[in-house]
């Protein structure tokens, strides 16, 4: 306690303050440009950090890192557009619910379930740091592969009214992953021999393209006239009492997954925020409602991914294992001033783990100060004339894509994306599996091959593993229970998932 | 038609003559106009940062802004091709390694570029040494040990490494070979990954960045078996070299800067002493010493030698150990 309480004298300095604060805001505006990531903001502030205390260099740049999580959310609910692959999920239904005028609540909703994702994601970082990773350590190539598949499912039953075209797109999305050069092998797939996809297709690439470009284009060929933008008061933003309702639990769900999700290197907040968004749809009343903009369809994902966010840091600091190439980035920042994260960090450097921990909390109620009042703002650009929007949009797009590689060839990729997710969308065929499968297929065919290296080629590896085996047995069950609902809900339209409901709650 | 042809004739002769002296005036005034250097890595990892410090210091000393760029790709071979086919003129240069000199001939079926005709060494920036370590549960403590527990357990050892052709693989395939032990290769597509399952003991073994495994070594989570370089870590005084533990096995990760073959020469010795200059500062030191690495001073000609040394060493390590990238 005495620790916690020294991390935040030591984080509300004012230079540490300060430093904070330009961290969430710059990040949040990162977050709402598309293309440009946390990855590329936190790598271009990095020399800055040279020249800074170490703490209050991690403190900004930590603060880029959720602040660009929340402000992904921003766009994919105004223009279906998003940030990055956790945002992605917002779309499903922010985007409705922004075209029927509600943008503001959209926005309100999302902000602050992502600040009870976060703050909760922060708690389980400060209590339950030795428990998390045990839990991580305890995740080896068997069972990622079977958590993995765990998150296709939910993938596949995600946004569709149709379960054929849901695992269609799945298809789709593993046989894109497989771009590139294999890396237990060495062989180049798919890749017509251009350079330029030697290392595959980068995931913001494919989002911008199947989710952004897809957009414009849709609403070039069939205007659908200026957005209604409703008035930009405090009451527009506030969520009625039955919405308030709807977000509870949904909230809490989507945090208890991103807690668990976070550690999980690389997967967790996409993991999360596609796992939770599936979770409400199968035990909502009526799941109809979502994707035409029901409130738990953006409460829960958003508050899941904020919550893997934080935990994400877990494996970082305590292990020296960064989890994703931004947390390698931040890690990087801490190597250059001489201390190395590790098992022998929290106890060598508590003030610097202490003062990170208070700063993240700072940060998130920065946010939240922040963001409350830029909703109005935000919702005002909906007002700008589409004819100067969408080429602003194009443009940005364009840079965001050609600064990751330097490379012309991702914003032909990108234009590529678009037409196909034009194509897709004309057919009825839903964007997201699309994208879950395409960060899940590569890393589950890794892990798969992996697991089966270090058992000697034994497949009773996924099913000894007491974990392994047992996301496999609820993998089945899910599928059995799938198919029992499918058979049975077919003649009438009765609602389901009662049980299930009551039960979670 | 003959007039043409005289024309023709006279511009290629003004042209003739007026290069060298265009050329050699460019060289004087060099540098007049921004240089990029080219990072052929994502940003963050040693390359970039130590390439981005060469980048600020040459900044100061030449005058010009020398802008770092990522881009990254197929272990550096899209950067290298890209600087291979610019402009010779020295305003664009990149940084190299290990990896794109001397492993990738070896490693990549197809190469769109030679890495020895096409890009001229200019000057080395820095080495940096390895350290094999073991998870605490494996019952070896040295390298006899080590040795000995994989000739009495055939196929029981497994290492983890970043990847096809990093330095992690190459240390362990060479280790393999010098000691004539097996162990099966297990890559991952980052260290940090492969660090994982070695920590919880699903692997038994990897080669790592000093900077990157201490903590878990000083934690007694990793047993340090020994460092490849010629001499022992500042941050390891008690771990031998892999010499000292009777292996004859040396080893350096390395970092340079090249240029596109035909960059004049005077334009290589001018950006060789001012990187010189930079890597001989105290701000050079102060980057450098805590991770682990130490700064190279070297000629042109120098880096050029060892460039070919390196690419000879490790050509027959990586074709014995089967690995390749087509």
């Amino acid at each position: 306690m005495d620790l916690i309480l020294q991390g935040f004298i030591h984080a509300a300095t004012l230079e540490n303050l300060s430093y904070c604060l330009l961290g969430v805001t710059l990040g949040t505006f990162v977050g709402v440009l598309p293309g440009i990531g946390p990855l590329a903001s936190i790598s271009m502030l990095l020399p800055v950090t040279f020249y800074l205390d170490p703490t209050t260099a991690l403190i900004m740049l930590a603060g880029v890192y959720y602040g660009a999580e929340y402000g992904g959310s921003i766009t994919s609910i105004l223009i279906n557009l998003p940030g990055g692959t956790a945002s992605a999920v917002t779309c499903l239904d922010g985007y409705p619910l922004a075209r029927q005028g509600k943008a503001g609540v959209a926005l309100f909703v999302t902000t602050i379930a992502s600040f009870v994702g976060g703050s909760i994601g922060i708690i389980i970082l400060t209590l339950l740091t030795p428990l998390v990773l045990a839990v991580g350590l305890a995740f080896g190539p068997a069972e990622y592969v079977s958590v993995m598949v765990l998150g296709l499912l939910a993938a596949a039953s995600i946004s569709s009214d149709s379960p054929l075209k849901g695992i269609g797109m799945v298809v789709m999305g593993l046989l894109l992953g497989f771009v590139g050069t294999d890396i237990n092998s060495g062989v180049m797939r798919y890749t017509l021999n251009l350079s330029d996809l030697f290392d595959g297709v980068s995931i913001v690439t494919l989002a911008m393209g199947v989710f952004g470009v897809t957009e414009i284009i849709d609403s070039v060929l069939t205007p659908k006239g200026q957005m209604i933008a409703g008035k930009i008061r405090l009451s527009s933003m506030i969520p009625n009492r039955n919405e308030v309702r709807r977000s509870v639990f949904p909230t809490l769900r989507g945090t208890m997954i991103g807690c668990l999700a976070g550690p999980l290197p690389g997967v967790g907040p996409a993991l999360a925020s596609f796992v939770s968004y599936a979770l409400e749809k199968r035990v909502a009343r009526d799941p109809s409602r979502f994707g035409k903009g029901a409130v738990e369809g953006i409460a829960s994902p958003e508050a899941a991914n904020n919550a893997a966010v934080q935990t994400a840091f877990i494996p970082t600091l305590a292990l020296g294992v960064p989890g994703s190439a931004t947390m390698a980035v931040m890690m990087g920042a801490l190597m250059i001033h001489g201390i190395a994260p590790g098992p022998n960090f929290i106890v060598k450097h508590p003030d610097i783990f202490w003062g990170l921990v208070a700063s993240f909390w700072i940060g998130n109620v920065m946010l939240l100060v922040l963001n409350i009042p830029m909703i109005g703002v935000w919702v005002r650009l909906l007002q700008i004339p589409y004819r100067f929007l969408y080429p602003m949009i194009v443009m940005f797009m364009a840079i965001g894509a050609y600064s990751m590689n330097l490379s012309v060839f991702d914003i032909w990729l990108i234009l590529a994306f678009g037409l196909f997710g034009y194509g897709m969308r004309l057919l009825g065929f839903p964007p997201a599996p699309l994208l879950i499968a395409f960060i899940l297929g590569p890393m589950m065919e890794e892990n798969f091959r992996r697991a089966l290296l270090l058992g000697g080629g034994d497949f009773s590896i996924f099913i000894l593993s007491p974990i392994s085996g047992c996301l496999l047995a609820l993998a089945l069950a899910l599928v059995v229970w799938f198919v029992l609902n499918g058979l049975r809900r077919r003649p009438p339209q009765e609602p389901d998932g009662e049980g299930a409901l009551s039960s979670a709650e | 038609m003959t007039k043409v042809k005289a024309a023709l004739a006279a511009t290629l002769a003004l042209a003739a003559f007026c290069t060298p002296l265009t050329m050699a005036q460019a060289q004087d005034s060099y540098p007049t106009k921004p240089i990029r250097l080219i990072i052929p890595f994502p940003p963050g990892g040693f390359n970039d940062v130590v390439a981005r410090h060469v980048a600020n210091g040459l900044s100061e000393r030449l005058g010009q802004p020398v802008v770092a760029e990522n881009r990254a790709g197929a272990n550096g071979n899209i950067a290298g091709d890209y600087v291979a086919k610019s402009p010779p003129d020295g305003y664009v240069i990149t940084a190299v390694n290990l990896s794109i000199l001397a492993i990738n001939p070896a490693l990549y079926a197809r190469m769109n570029f030679d890495v020895l005709k096409d890009l001229a060494p200019v000057a080395g920036t820095a080495q940096v040494n390895n350290v094999l370590v073991v998870n605490k549960n494996l019952p070896v403590n040295n390298l006899a040990e080590l040795i000995a527990y994989a000739k009495q357990n055939p196929g029981k050892l497994t290492f983890a490494s970043s990847g096809n052709g990093t330095s992690p693989h190459i240390s362990g395939e060479l280790l393999k070979q010098k000691a004539g032990i097996e162990a099966v290769h297990i890559p991952y597509k980052s260290a940090g990954a492969a660090q994982t399952d070695v920590l919880a003991g699903r692997v038994s073994m990897q080669f790592g960045n000093i900077p990157n495994l201490i903590s878990a070594i000083e934690s007694g989570d990793f047993k340090p078996i020994a460092v490849t370089g010629a001499e022992r870590s500042k941050l390891l005084p008690n771990v031998p070299t892999f010499k000292e533990a009777g292996l004859d096995m040396t080893m350096s990760v390395w970092f340079g800067i090249s240029a596109p073959a035909g960059t004049p020469k005077p334009i290589i010795d001018k950006l060789n002493r001012e990187i010189n200059a930079v890597l001989e500062s105290k701000a050079t030191a102060n980057l450098l010493d805590p991770l682990d690495a130490t700064a190279w001073i070297t000629t042109p000609e120098e880096f050029g030698a060892f460039i070919v040394d390196q690419k000879n060493l490790w050509q027959p390590v990586i074709k014995a150990s089967g690995a390749t990238i087509d």
